[in-house]
């Protein structure tokens, strides 16, 4: 299921196909070409359901999927193997050590995890509960052996096996004998003399099954029983990008150093460009003779392998550096990455036109300038909060952050004013009678005659705020005498008047 | 449009000292600026106040002030820049860019409430800097102008004497997007070196009670570096739409504020 599971998962991320509701969901299928042949290689569960096997022509399969909308994607397997790997590096969180098993599957080494999570087995169900929630339908094996476990996987009768050591002989024994994994002539050999289960594999000579089946059965059944070792090379992930340069000894000029620098900015960005990565966060370490190592490091609102403005950012910050008893050598590291594609190289200016992709990287450029001496915390973006109270309806967030998934909250536009006083400006009300129109506000040092009065616009907390659920307020926009509007709300719970904000 | 050279604009006192050998001019000639006639210029989506400014709207490539004249202004104490006119100018900049473009709010003071934003269209695009003082200011105004990534920058103008002004007056005319600076209405006759001056001050909606509709005068203090024209002391009334955030002109005279708001 792994490759439709991905096709299903990417069609959503592209936002081309809409989540659906449960019982709507598209059948989706992979084809391959072969030649001009449409070639069913893999089918969802669903497809399955209504007869579609792979190896049919797609043309073949369609009208047994009938009227349900089905979704068509052709095989990638360049990409799924990404995308076990980037599985596998998820993964890294339960065990230290996690091994690739192409096509669709994960070797995780659970020895001792156990006493973490309480036992090996509960390892093995968080594990397919978690893939499962990305939308992958996952089968599990915890056994002693790699070979029991992956055939278990695949072949076992249950979604989850789990075989106490020891048991790997009785687990194995009525699995198909292609569940070691063997060969397809070696398959063919023993079908012809109808072995089709590992049980009857193991009443045969052990002598005789090199001879007859070739030389690749018998260790294969060994390593799977715990007879012999296997091993998988575990995935680790990519060591950040660095680029050093060392000094053939101390030095105290400031001027090499900084030249320094300037060289090594540019040897990582050929080694960011080389891996298609831009930085996000580069650190940079000075190596100093006798004395601690001294270090800086940028952040940048998004990833950039420019060197020029790599560097920019970098020499105010190179200046202020203590070079100590001299430095032996300066070492960069690209501490956070993301994926940057080469974008075409533009003849800048030519027509005195501003390119969209010149823009967008001019902006970043002083974005990045801006956060780097002000702080990340004072360059902001405002975005809406799903929130009735006026000082919580918004949220400012650094650029540097990414905005979150999903669609923001909407900001209402409904007669909000162009400023929100922050903390709310205290005010009294005079009116003929309580709770009558407004007709003198006393706030900010004076006294102001009330022209017009529109409201009230009762606003409260949200109910699960228990504690303050019952501070409602009553928003009414004032017109003053002078012609300006202001947004005063009373607390209804005391009666105290507050100016909130103002049209300005 | 017609850009006459700087003999046009006001003679700076000759007593202060810093004026002397470093006009704009002179300082264009040392820095080897070639200010750009033709670009396009920001229309305020008003006509009166566009056939003033030659018929084009605000240049890009002048720093425009715009001083607020809110509720408690004359105490000196409280200060509210005139938001409801930058968002609209600000908007209106973001169309004649193209959708998408930016707009940088430097200074804690000029940062909008959302709604304002949202209903503008803005708020995806806004960038919110909090600078200290007037020379961080006048420092990240300087490197947007000249960075070219956004199509308008609006700072808090308080505080930024003649030298700072010029300073963004040079780095608008890289062309790098609308400067938009608000000031306090103590800044009234302060010397700048900026293209344009404004003042924004409510005035009362002649309505029904229950409309709320905001209505601020719009005045047009100071212009430079445009060929004069009669109706140099322009005075028009806006509306506030709270669904668009836009200021629309009302062409109604009888809602021109008199002369004694004029006068103050």
């Amino acid at each position: 299921m792994w490759p439709t599971d991905l096709a299903r998962r990417r069609a959503r991320a592209s936002g081309r196909v809409p989540h659906h509701r449960r019982g709507a969901e598209p059948a989706v299928l992979v084809i391959e070409r072969h030649g001009g042949r449409e070639i069913v290689a893999h089918a969802c569960a669903l497809a399955a359901a209504a007869g579609v096997h792979p190896g049919m022509s797609l043309a073949h399969a369609r009208p047994l999927l009938g009227p349900r909308a089905s979704l068509v994607r052709s095989h990638r397997p360049d990409r799924d193997a990404a995308a076990l790997r980037s599985l596998a590096l998820w993964a890294l969180r339960v065990s230290p050590e996690v091994g690739l098993d192409p096509p669709a599957g994960l070797l995780i080494d659970v020895g001792g995890t156990g006493r973490l999570y309480g036992s090996e087995a509960r390892v093995a169900r968080s594990v397919c509960r978690a893939v499962a929630r990305f939308g992958i339908a996952a089968r599990g094996a915890v056994a002693s052996t790699v070979g029991c476990a992956r055939a278990l996987s695949h072949h076992g009768p249950d979604p989850l096996a789990v075989v106490p050591p020891g048991g790997e002989r009785g687990a194995l024994a009525g699995l198909p004998v292609a569940s070691l994994g063997i060969d397809a002539r070696c398959a063919e050999r023993l079908d012809a003399v109808g072995i089709g289960r590992i049980a009857d594999l193991l009443r045969l000579p052990r002598a005789a099954l090199p001879a007859r089946f070739g030389p690749d059965l018998l260790p294969r059944l060994d390593r799977a029983l715990g007879e012999a070792w296997e091993w998988f090379d575990p995935v680790r992930p990519d060591p950040p990008v660095a680029a050093g340069i060392a000094f053939e000894g101390p030095t105290t000029d400031a001027e090499s150093v900084s030249e320094a620098v300037r060289a090594a900015v540019g040897l990582l960005c050929v080694r960011l460009a080389q891996r298609h990565r831009g930085a996000r966060e580069v650190a940079l370490t000075l190596a100093r003779a006798d004395a601690v190592p001294e270090g800086v490091s940028v952040r940048l609102s998004s990833p950039s392998r420019d060197p020029t403005h790599l560097w920019n950012l970098l020499r105010p910050r190179v200046e202020g550096l203590n070079l100590g008893f001299g430095v032996d050598g300066v070492m960069l590291v690209a501490v956070r990455a993301a994926a940057l594609r080469d974008g075409q190289v533009h003849v800048a200016a030519l027509g005195g036109d501003r390119d969209a992709p010149d823009v967008a990287r001019a902006l970043a450029e002083t974005l990045d300038t801006l956060v780097n001496r002000l702080g990340p915390g004072r360059v902001l973006r405002a975005e809406g909060v799903a929130s009735h109270l006026p000082e919580r309806s918004v949220r400012l967030r650094s650029v540097l952050e990414d905005p979150p998934r999903g669609p923001a909250a909407a900001v209402t536009t409904h007669a909000r004013p162009s400023v929100l006083l922050s903390p709310p400006e205290p005010a009294e009300a005079v009116a003929l009678v309580p709770e009558g129109p407004v007709l003198t506000l006393r706030w900010r040092g004076r006294a102001w005659g009330v022209l017009t009065s529109r409201g009230p616009e009762r606003i409260a907390p949200e109910w699960w705020r228990e504690a303050e659920a019952r501070a409602e307020r009553e928003y009414h926009a004032l017109q003053l005498e002078d012609g300006s509007w202001v947004w005063a709300c009373r607390e209804l719970l005391r009666g105290r008047w507050f100016v909130h904000g103002i049209w300005a | 449009m017609v850009r006459s050279p700087e003999t046009s604009k006001p003679a700076a006192p000759a007593k202060s000292r810093d004026v002397g050998p470093c006009t704009l001019s002179a300082l264009r000639q040392a820095l080897g600026i070639d200010p750009h006639p033709a670009s396009q210029a920001v229309s305020t989506g008003w006509d009166g106040p566009d056939r003033v400014l030659a018929g084009a709207g605000l240049s890009p490539r002048m720093v425009h002030e715009w001083i607020g004249a809110g509720s408690g202004e004359a105490a000196g104490e409280w200060w509210t820049p005139p938001l409801a006119a930058l968002a609209h100018l600000a908007g209106r900049a973001v169309t004649v860019t193209g959708s998408g473009a930016r707009t940088l709010w430097v200074g804690r003071g000029v940062w909008p409430f959302a709604p304002l934003l949202a209903a503008r269209s803005l708020l995806a695009g806004a960038v919110l800097i909090d600078t200290r003082g007037p020379r961080e200011t006048a420092w990240a105004v300087d490197l947007a102008l000249r960075g070219r990534g956004f199509a308008a920058v609006i700072a808090d103008g308080r505080g930024l004497d003649l030298a700072l002004t010029r300073r963004l007056q040079l780095a608008a005319e890289s062309g790098g997007g609308l400067a938009l600076l608000a000031r306090a209405a103590s800044e009234r006759d302060v010397l700048s070196a900026s293209g344009t001056r404004w003042l924004v001050r409510p005035v009362h909606a002649h309505a029904p009670a229950s409309v709320h509709r905001p209505r601020w005068a719009v005045h047009l203090l100071r212009r430079k570096g445009l060929r004069p024209t009669p109706a140099s002391d322009g005075c028009w009334t806006v509306e506030l739409d709270h669904a668009t955030g836009a200021l629309s002109l009302l062409p109604d005279v009888a809602h021109r504020p008199g002369a004694a708001a004029r006068a103050g």
